[in-house]
């Protein structure tokens, strides 16, 4: 359907029908009076068929309480029109476009009203806002002429954007898998230097700092000397959110998907491994395309925030565009950095999410999966989904990959309870 | 249309001055039961018109939420088709899902009860894996589930079926062994 377009009210029809019938009985019956009713309907209907198809004037300005709301702060949106043409517009439908991933929390993005040459109108409404980059569409205006038989459907633009960042959430402290070096993370390398494990003594050197001079032996021997410890080194690792359309499935159909918690889940684990000092990256698998290097420092957060916030691969709603699952699988380890670890935000519930693990797993970089659980066991469907799901969960355990599945309790504290179950 | 137009103006206008007496026109006494005739025709086509077309612009609908995806409402969907009486494929659709919850079945018995796949094939085949008679009933062919007098009348009367009954048990049962051994 392409706008602007023009259509007749087609309910003028049935005037039509019944001002011939009446007509067509009076004259087969010879009753005048039944012919005379039949002129009011035909009139009417001729009426609206002789009606020209309006070509409104309209300027259109959208206003917002605030351009940068928080997630589920309700934004007030203002439409006002004016009518700048020379002729009055008897009859104006407005339908505002409020951004799709957007619900209306108050009040109606709908509007009727009639506008003389240079009156204005307004109406206002409310949406919540949810965690992204949100775009309106046109005002999506049906004027009518004033017999109501002719419209003319019509779109006006007007560039009204919000932007929903919310702020990365508390850290959760996610271990990382142990790899040929040792423990990752807290990684410790050969060499000696500063840290918290014992590594050796050696003879003081001039510049060694002086906690580290021992000074029970210098009491003991007059000799000085320095403990050297294991030096830690910091891993690098990559979040990978599974933004394909599996990713975005969800409890009920009127919830918010999965995708929401996946991308909770990733600032979590971002932040926990910064903390400790990871380099730590971010990329999907979607259709849209989204890889952040692994890095450092607060610009590197503020990168990411802004990436977990408003990256197209991570639209609150699934994109139409098809999904190449080998090529994205190849681009991704053709970025990971060879010592990188990966942290896989997926709900499971398809064997590629399953299968992707243990690739990336077996490709030497170890995964461990963090899965939010969409699962909900009303239907049989639903039940057999949260079996399968199980089945999955179970089968990467067994290939030594960790699982943490994510309920309804938040997802730190589901993380200290995986970890303190591992470590049990 | 604008002949049409035209046609309608010509005709009013040289009625109008029939009817005044400037004109006459000598017309058959037959010609006004076929204008009544004619009136009714082209009044039950304006009828029929405006029964059958409908081409109303699609107007958009912003208060309507995008729609997402549960897991497994695919599958219910499935089980729904499969299980109507007589539907064409009917068969071959029911047998794709009791193949496929085999596989899931097989899977859940070799690694929540510890059998070999062999093990649970057998366990499934005999109906030994579960102590409801309408699950065991799904995967065992020579197992009589003693449906009750009240289920065979809805089965018979409903697009209920005894396969979509023994599928619900039977994945029941499966979810029950998951939820033991999470």
């Amino acid at each position: 359907m392409s706008l602007p377009l023009t259509h007749r009210n087609e309910g003028r029809q049935g005037m039509v029908a019944a001002g011939l019938a009446l007509a067509g009985v009076g004259v087969l019956t010879g009753r005048p009076g039944l012919l005379l009713a039949s002129t009011v309907p035909v009139v009417l209907a001729a009426h609206a068929r002789a009606a020209t198809f309006p070509s409104p004037d309209l300027a259109v300005e959208r206003a917002v309480s605030t351009t940068t709301p928080d997630r589920e702060e309700a934004v007030e949106v203002t439409v006002t029109v004016t009518n700048e043409g020379a002729s009055t517009a008897p009859d104006l439908r407005f339908i505002d476009g409020v951004p799709t991933a957007l619900t209306v929390a108050d009040g109606t993005p709908r509007h009727a009203t009639a506008l003389r040459p240079g009156e204005s109108t307004s109406f206002s409404y409310a949406v919540t806002a949810e965690r992204g980059h949100h775009t309106f569409d046109p005002l999506y205006v049906v004027a009518h002429d004033t017999s109501g038989g002719a419209a003319r459907h019509s779109e006006v633009a007007v560039e009204t954007e919000l932007e929903c960042v919310p702020p990365i959430p508390p850290a959760a402290t996610l271990p990382l898998r142990p790899s040929a070096a040792g423990i990752t993370g807290e990684t410790v390398t050969p060499e000696g230097g500063a840290g918290v494990a014992f590594h050796t003594i050696r003879e003081y050197r001039r510049g060694d700092p002086l906690n580290r001079i021992d000074w029970h032996r210098a009491a003991r021997t007059g000799d000085l000397s320095t403990v050297e410890y294991q030096r830690e080194r910091s891993a690098t690792v990559v979040v990978v959110l599974d933004a394909r359309e599996e990713g975005y499935v969800a409890s009920d159909e009127h919830d918010r998907t999965v995708l929401e918690r996946s991308v909770e889940a990733a600032g979590a684990v971002y932040e926990g491994r910064r903390l400790v000092g990871d380099r730590v990256g971010v990329a999907t698998l979607s259709p849209a395309d989204c890889w952040l290097a692994p890095g450092t420092g607060s610009g590197h957060r503020a990168r990411v925030r802004s990436l977990l916030a408003t990256h197209e691969a991570l639209h609150p709603l699934p994109s139409d565009d098809p999904f190449f699952g080998v090529i994205s699988l190849s681009r991704l380890r053709r970025r990971l950095p060879s010592d990188a670890q990966v942290v896989f935000c997926s709900p499971l519930v398809d064997d590629y999410a399953a299968r992707t693990a243990r690739r990336l797993d077996a490709a030497s970089h170890p995964v461990t999966v963090v899965s939010p659980d969409p699962t909900v066991g009303t239907t049989t469907g639903q039940r057999l989904a949260r079996v399968e799901r199980s089945l999955r969960c179970s089968t990467l355990r067994e290939a030594g990959i960790p699982v943490v599945d994510w309920g309804d309790e938040t997802f730190q504290s589901t993380v200290a309870n995986a970890v303190r179950r591992w470590s049990a | 249309m604008r002949w049409r137009t035209a046609l309608g103006v010509v005709a009013v206008l040289v009625g109008l001055a029939a009817a005044g007496g400037l004109v006459d026109v000598g017309l058959p006494a037959l010609f006004v039961p076929l204008v009544g005739v004619v009136a009714v025709l082209i009044a039950a086509g304006a009828v029929r018109d405006s029964l059958s077309a409908d081409d109303r612009p699609v107007l958009p609908e912003p208060e309507r939420r995008h729609a997402a995806s549960v897991p497994g409402d695919e599958f219910d969907t499935l089980l729904d088709s499969a299980s109507l009486h007589g539907r064409i494929g009917g068969a071959s659709d029911r047998d794709a899902i009791r193949d496929r919850l085999e596989q899931v079945a097989v899977d859940v018995l070799t690694r929540y009860d510890g059998d070999t796949p062999e093990r649970a094939r057998q366990r499934l085949a005999a109906g030994t894996w579960t102590d409801d008679p309408l699950a065991a009933a799904f995967f065992g062919e020579g197992v009589d589930p003693s449906t009750s007098v009240i289920d065979r009348v809805r089965f018979a009367a409903t697009s209920d079926s005894a396969f979509r009954q023994q599928a619900a048990h039977a994945i029941a049962e499966l979810d029950r062994h998951v939820a033991g051994g999470r």
